[in-house]
Parts: C-alpha cells; sequence; structure tokens
C-alpha cells in the first residue's frame, strides 16, 4: 500500500507521526548494531547468519558493513538492518551515529582472548549510557568452535551478562553454531506489538523511503 | 597508539567537519587509501553537536581555536528546591497564562536541565535542507542516506506587525491558513504559480521587462498586499530589498521545487541534529577501507620538494600521504610559520555569531507548536542584517520533552556574538512580550572562519595541501558541498565525486555469483529517481507539488468555487 508522504490537507498541519510502512501485517524493522574489537568475528557472525559463509581468513570489512536479513516468528517478519563498525572501533574512534535509534546490540568477544571480553564489558557500558533505553544487548562469546583453547570461561560470561540483563550464548561463525539462535534470541526479545519504534523516542524518516513511495503519490496530475 | 598505523596513505585528512568529511567518503569511495585524523575527542568540528554537559564544558573552557568569544547564562536555578522557594516569593499573579509559563520554567532547574544532558544534541552549525538541494541529491545519489534520517520541518514562519505567522507553502495550507484573507489567498497563489512557470518561456515578457531590476520592484508590479510581499521575500525566496530580480526568482522556484517531497514545507532537518551528517560520510569512507583516529595531534607536516609528497608527523610517528586535506584550524603552527602566506591567512577571522537558547515554551501560536511543536523555521530581519531562527522540539531528538531548543545564526560583525545578536533575540525573546518564551539557558559565541577573498574559496595553489571551508552563512550546505567537490576535483581530476554506493543486497561476498556485482545492473530505480529529481524543474507544477489526496481535491475544489463566488 502507498504510505503517503504528506500529511494532506487536515487544518492542524502537523506532519508529526506519519505511518511509515513497517507497521502493517506485523512487519517489524529493527536496527541492530554490532560491537567487539577488532578481529572477534563480528562480521563473521553476520555474514554467516545472512549469507550462510564462513572464511577463514575473512578480509577487515571492506564495503559491507551493512546488511539485512528477515526471519519469520510466529505472525511476524522481523527485518534486521545489521550495521557494522566498518572498522571505526579499531583506534576507539566509533562514530556515536552508529548507535541512533538501534533497538538491539549484540557485543562480541573472542573465547580465546581475555581483552576481547574486558573490552565487550566497556562496550556494554558504553550502550547503556549512548544508546536507547530499551535496547536489546546480547552478549556473543564467539569461536567456540576452539573451546578447548579457550581462556574466557563460560560460566564468568553468563554470570556477568545475567547481571547485566543481557542476551547470552556462545558462537562459533565457523559452524555456524548458535548463529541463526542468537538473532532469533533477539527477535523474540524485542516489542513487537509496538512497530519498528521504541515508545516515545522520536522517530524520523529516511529519504529514500519517500522516493521509493513517491512515484504511487502523484494521483493528481 | 598510532604505532600499527600503515606508513603510507594516498590521502590524509585531517579534521572531521563536513567537507573534510565530504572529501574522505569521495576518496575511500573510488578506492583511495584514507587515513582520517581529528585533534578533537569528537565527531565533526565545527559541525558537530554536544550534549548539554559537553556544550556547557566546551564554553566554560572558553572554546577552541575555532569556536571562540564564548559565554553562557543559565536563567533558572541550580536546583529545583531554590526555585520553588522563589515561586511563591511571586505568588499573587493573576493572569493565568503568565502562572502557566512561569510554572514550566520552574519545571526545571540547572540540575533537572544537566540530569537530561544526553538528550541534547546543540549544534555548533545548525542548518536546514531543502527537499530537493544540493545535499539531499548528494545523500540520494551516493546512498549515503541510508545511514540518516530527517524530520520534515514543520512550519516556515515570518514576523508581520510584532506577530509571528505561518508561512503556506503547499496548496491546501494557502487554503487552510486563518492569517491570509481570501483576496490575498488568490494573489499568493496567483504569484506562485507564475513563478512556478516562469522561465519555461524563453521571450517571458516578465524576464525582459525586469531584466536589471530587484525582485522586490518585481513583486511591487505583481500588486500583492504588504503581508504576501513579506511571506515572499522573507520566507519563500528569503531575500533582501536589493536581491536582483533573476536571484530572487531563482530562489522562488529552488523554494517551490522542493515542495511536495517529504512533508508540508519544502524543508528538511536531520534527526538529532546536523552533526550527524559528518558522521554519515565518515562512515562510509570507513566502509570503503578509510581508517579513522580521533583525539591524535598533528605536530607537523613537511613537503618533500622533489616529489612534493607530504610527510605528517602524528604524534612522533611520520606518515606518508600523496595529499593531505584539513580543515583551517588544525594545520600545525610549525608548518604554518615555514609557509606564511602560501596558505592565505593563517590566522582565522570571526566568521558567523551564533546563539543557542533553550526554553520551556515554543515561539508563536498555538498553531504554530500543535501536537508539542516541531522544527520551525523564521528567518529575521533586523536593518540591513539577517538572521536564521530555528526552533527544534524533542521530536527532533535534539533536546528532552519540555523543552524547546532555539539556533539564531548570523553573519559576524564584531568579537562580541551576543551584541551581534541582540537586534534578533530582542525580537523574539522580548522579557516585556508575555507571550515570548521565557529563557532557561543561553549560550553565545563566535564560529571562526578563513578570510574569503577571492571567488573560488578555499583551495590553495599547493598541489599537495589543500584547506576546506568554514561553515557559511547559508541555510543549506550548497557553498560547502561545491568547496568540498573543487577539492576532489583538484586531487582526482577524472574521478566521479561520490557514485552511488551499493545497497546491501548488491553486495556480493566472495564465492558468490560475481554478475550480481556489475555496476551497470544496479537497480535503476535509484538512478531514475535522481534524474528525477535533477529534472524536476521541468516537471513543476502547482497540482503536482500537492500530492492531492481525493479528500482533499473536493474540499480545495468547493473552495476554489466559493472564491469564484466571490
Amino acid at each position: 500500500m502507498a504510505t503517503t508522504a504528506r500529511s494532506g490537507g487536515n487544518a492542524s498541519g502537523s506532519t508529526a507521526q506519519r505511518p511509515n510502512g513497517t507497521q502493517q501485517n506485523k512487519n517489524c524493522q529493527f536496527k541492530l548494531v554490532l560491537l567487539g574489537e577488532s578481529a572477534v568475528g563480528k562480521s563473521s557472525l553476520v555474514l554467516r547468519f545472512v549469507k550462510g559463509q564462513f572464511h577463514e581468513y575473512q578480509e577487515s570489512t571492506i564495503g559491507a558493513a551493512f546488511l539485512t536479513q528477515t526471519i519469520c516468528i510466529e505472525d511476524t517478519v522481523v527485518k534486521f538492518e545489521i550495521w557494522d563498525t566498518a572498522g571505526q572501533e579499531r583506534y576507539h574512534s566509533l562514530a556515536p551515529m552508529y548507535y541512533r535509534g538501534a533497538q538491539a546490540a549484540i557485543v562480541v568477544y573472542d573465547i580465546q582472548n581475555q581483552d576481547s571480553f574486558q573490552r565487550a564489558k566497556t562496550w556494554v557500558k558504553e550502550l547503556h549510557k549512548q544508546a536507547s533505553p530499551n535496547i536489546v544487548i546480547a552478549l556473543a562469546g564467539n569461536k567456540a568452535d576452539l573451546s578447548n583453547i579457550r581462556v574466557v570461561e563460560y560460566e564468568e560470561a553468563k554470570q556477568y551478562a545475567e547481571e547485566n540483563g543481557l542476551l547470552f550464548m556462545e558462537t562459533s561463525a565457523k559452524t555456524g553454531m548458535n548463529v541463526n539462535d542468537i538473532f532469533l534470541a533477539i527477535a523474540k526479545k524485542l516489542p513487537k506489538n509496538d512497530g519498528a519504534h521504541n515508545q516515545g523516542a522520536p522517530a524520523g524518516r529516511r529519504l529514500n523511503d519517500n522516493e521509493n513511495n513517491r512515484q504511487t503519490n502523484n494521483c493528481c496530475k | 597508539m598510532s604505532d600499527d598505523l600503515p606508513d603510507k596513505f594516498d590521502l590524509i585528512v585531517i579534521g572531521t567537519g563536513f567537507p573534510e568529511s565530504c572529501v574522505a567518503a569521495a576518496a575511500s569511495r573510488i578506492g583511495k587509501t584514507v587515513l582520517h585524523i581529528d585533534p578533537n575527542e569528537y565527531y565533526g568540528g565545527v559541525w558537530a553537536s554536544f550534549n548539554l554537559e559537553s556544550f556547557c564544558a566546551l564554553l566554560e573552557q572558553g572554546g577552541n581555536k575555532e569556536l571562540r568569544n564564548a559565554s553562557q547564562k543559565w536563567h533558572v536555578a541550580e536546583t529545583l528546591k531554590v526555585a520553588e522557594a522563589e515561586s511563591d516569593t511571586v505568588a499573587g499573579e493573576t493572569n493565568i497564562k503568565t502562572d502557566a509559563a512561569k510554572q514550566n520554567v520552574l519545571d526545571w532547574s540547572r540540575e533537572t536541565l544537566l540530569q537530561q544532558s544526553r538528550r541534547f544534541n546543540l549544534d555548533l552549525s545548525p542548518k536546514i535542507l531543502y527537499s530537493a538541494g544540493r545535499l539531499v541529491q548528494l545523500l540520494v545519489s551516493s546512498n549515503i542516506c541510508r545511514y540518516a534520517e530527517f524530520r520534515a520541518v514543520d512550519h516556515v514562519c515570518t514576523r508581520f506587525q510584532n506577530n509571528i505567522i505561518n508561512v503556506p507553502c503547499s496548496r491546501s495550507d494557502v487554503f487552510n491558513t486563518k492569517d491570509l484573507n481570501i483576496v490575498e489567498k488568490r494573489l499568493l497563489m496567483k504569484f506562485l504559480t507564475l513563478c512556478m512557470t516562469y522561465g519555461e518561456d524563453k521571450t517571458d515578457e516578465d524576464a525582459l521587462q525586469f531584466r536589471g531590476k530587484t525582485f522586490r520592484e518585481y513583486l511591487q508590479e505583481q500588486k500583492v498586499t504588504e503581508k504576501i510581499s513579506i511571506c515572499v521575500m522573507q520566507a519563500i525566496a528569503m531575500c533582501n530589498d536589493d536581491t536582483s530580480f533573476e536571484e530572487g526568482m531563482a530562489r522562488t522556484q529552488q523554494f517551490l521545487n522542493s515542495l511536495g517531497r517529504y512533508g508540508n514545507t519544502p524543508f528538511l532537518f536531520p534527526m538529532y541534529g546536523c552533526g550527524e551528517i559528518p558522521q554519515c560520510f565518515c562512515r562510509l569512507c570507513a566502509v570503503f577501507g578509510g581508517i579513522y583516529c580521533l583525539k591524535r595531534q598533528i605536530d607537523d607536516i613537511n613537503i618533500e620538494a622533489d616529489t612534493n609528497i607530504a610527510s605528517v608527523v602524528l604524534e612522533g610517528k611520520t606518515i606518508k600521504a600523496q595529499h593531505v586535506v584539513s580543515a583551517p584550524g588544525h594545520l600545525p603552527n610549525a608548518f604554518l610559520q615555514r609557509n606564511v602566506g602560501v596558505y592565505g591567512q593563517a590566522e582565522l577571522v570571526n566568521s558567523l555569531s551564533r546563539g543557542i537558547f533553550l526554553s520551556a515554551t515554543p515561539l508563536g501560536s498555538e498553531e504554530l507548536n500543535s501536537g508539542g511543536g516541531g522544527v520551525n523555521l523564521l528567518r529575521l530581519l533586523a536593518g540591513t542584517q539577517e538572521a536564521i531562527l530555528i526552533q527544534l522540539s524533542h521530536f527532533s531528538g535534539t533536546c528532552p520533552k519540555g523543552v524547546f531548543l532555539f539556533h539564531i545564526t548570523t553573519t559576524a560583525q564584531s568579537d562580541q556574538p551576543a551584541q551581534d545578536l541582540a537586534p534578533f533575540v530582542s525580537q523574539v525573546f522580548n522579557p516585556d512580550d508575555e507571550n515570548a518564551p521565557k529563557l532557561l539557558y543561553s549560550a553565545y559565541f563566535t564560529i571562526m572562519g578563513r578570510e574569503r577573498t577571492s571567488a573560488t574559496p578555499n583551495v590553495d595553489v599547493s598541489t599537495t595541501i589543500f584547506c576546506t571551508s568554514t561553515p557559511y552563512y547559508e541555510l543549506d550546505y550548497d557553498k560547502s558541498i561545491i568547496s568540498a567537490r573543487e577539492i576532489f576535483a583538484k586531487l582526482y581530476a577524472d574521478a566521479e565525486f561520490l557514485p552511488r554506493a551499493p545497497d546491501p543486497e548488491e553486495i556480493v561476498i566472495e564465492g558468490e555469483d560475481p554478475r550480481a556485482l556489475s555496476e551497470n545492473s544496479l537497480p535503476d530505480d535509484l538512478r531514475e529517481q535522481l534524474r528525477e529529481l535533477e529534472n524536476s524543474a521541468e516537471n513543476m507544477d502547482i497540482e503536482d507539488t500537492d500530492a492531492a489526496q481525493a479528500g482533499e481535491c473536493t474540499q480545495e475544489d468547493a473552495e476554489t468555487q466559493n472564491m469564484d463566488a466571490d
């Protein structure tokens, strides 16, 4: 259906909240951001989830950094718009716009790397400070296929996650273990009756959304 | 920290303001290796937005090289308790409206405002975008638009006989407005229709008759009323008494051309403030491999005489680059001293006088602020000076609910921004006017810039180092985009400036069918939409701007008939 780009001729002339086309038929779209130290496997997790692939020597994220994947839970179609850090985290220079309007985050660490786990805790703190208060956060202990040489114990991470209200799973982008599950768990936890937006949060519009709708709007030539 | 950085890049960009980020993104997009540094710990430089606490701290420390003459004042008590005590002493007021306004003020204290600090995004250089303007076109054509969200500006206002009135933008606005009588409505519609069709016929009589005259003279000739004249001059064409007929007509067309795209007015404001815009460009740069380092000091830059290659000394480490692009305030002193005169005036001059104001009540009537207020635009005049006022509500993501944020910007006349802005501030925050917004907080500062002497702004003769431009006094980003493009063209003469980045669906990961990556097979829809944007002047038609719904048409038809009956 065509969502009108304009509020029409009502006397108030208010352009406040318009339907944005994502709320009908229980279609939800969520922005999900990935966080974590370099080389913990953020991009690999997404590639496994979106494309079902894994590359042992995955290049640092170039050109991608923005993927989408749709999953269905019961009667709801959930579309994830997945944002990768594009390497901006490497020198602690991640732009704050990255967190804007994010409804979910996966904070990734490498179970073989204690520093990456400590760094993950810093990211969680950062999210609590910077992101929307309703954000759903999942902690992913990646490279679980290498659990024989792990340094971060499962119980330790699980306890930390529980204390901070995070979802937690150990994942392996290489074998696919728990990859779909962690996204599914997030999707389940996200509020869906409310459409794509958090309660009371200001909602803007994308420029290209309008361009897509525009063709159908010029009915009165 | 800098140790593991590569020691060679095609381009080093210093500063993460709008033009620097534009050039960085464009270079990275065509495959150049880019190192993007900022001496600040935040993105955006003089184009950044701040939360309230950081903003206060920045002013407290007296600003920086690019932001000077800072002052700030709290108009509310330290904490709410004290404020309540004060309210007892002023009891006895009878006017209900004043009481309500006072109550609103009392809901806030310095403490409660600072508690909400993170809900503020205070722009140093706020801008408003034309929906079909240069920046919107660039965001769409480059596909950077997917990183940002926007809010359509709710009302374009103007001051008429000490009142702030809504300038009707769309056809339905014209019919619905209470500020114009029926004769004025017809005159305005007639005039705008005339402007729309102007230029289609090259032998247009008006074009010949008014060549060399001012837009104001043209308006007078059209026999519009004073009110219509003010609406057109102040809000639609945004011109002065001496603006030429051609210029005024072009600006009117730009306004009309941007109508009917996203909202009731032809303007957009970026959600969470304009500080997001450079970050979007930085993200594109990073996505294509650009490396980002904030909080890095540049000690010096040397240019090898024979090769023209720059050696940038970054916290003791030397990094080589074919080219360096820098914001004017970030070139190291040692370098400037060795090159006096080569890079223009080393000393920055006063460029823009800025005021930021917080209030618990909005500006203008209830009608202008229905539904809790939105983003309103108002151009102010004082003698021969003009200023742009932007009112923002919490819907723009720049302030908490219950607070209204006002930006006023004018060209700097002196190093006293409060004095430069006083004639405008008194028009909107007059303490004797009980309907005027009551201030909670006010701040003034000067945005510094380079002296602009030549017609081609800020591109240096050097073939290695280029200096970007600081914010211009302009509503949109037009001049800044032009100057960024100029720098890019000097660096990479034949390369395309920010070609469309692929959508996620088009990205091919190793192992997938590579045919999908062929640039030519990219969906035509975006390209077509862009062409539409560019050619829209041709399709321009007042019917068209009003994405009219059936019901609306009927209502208007009825009104038209009424008018005809008159």
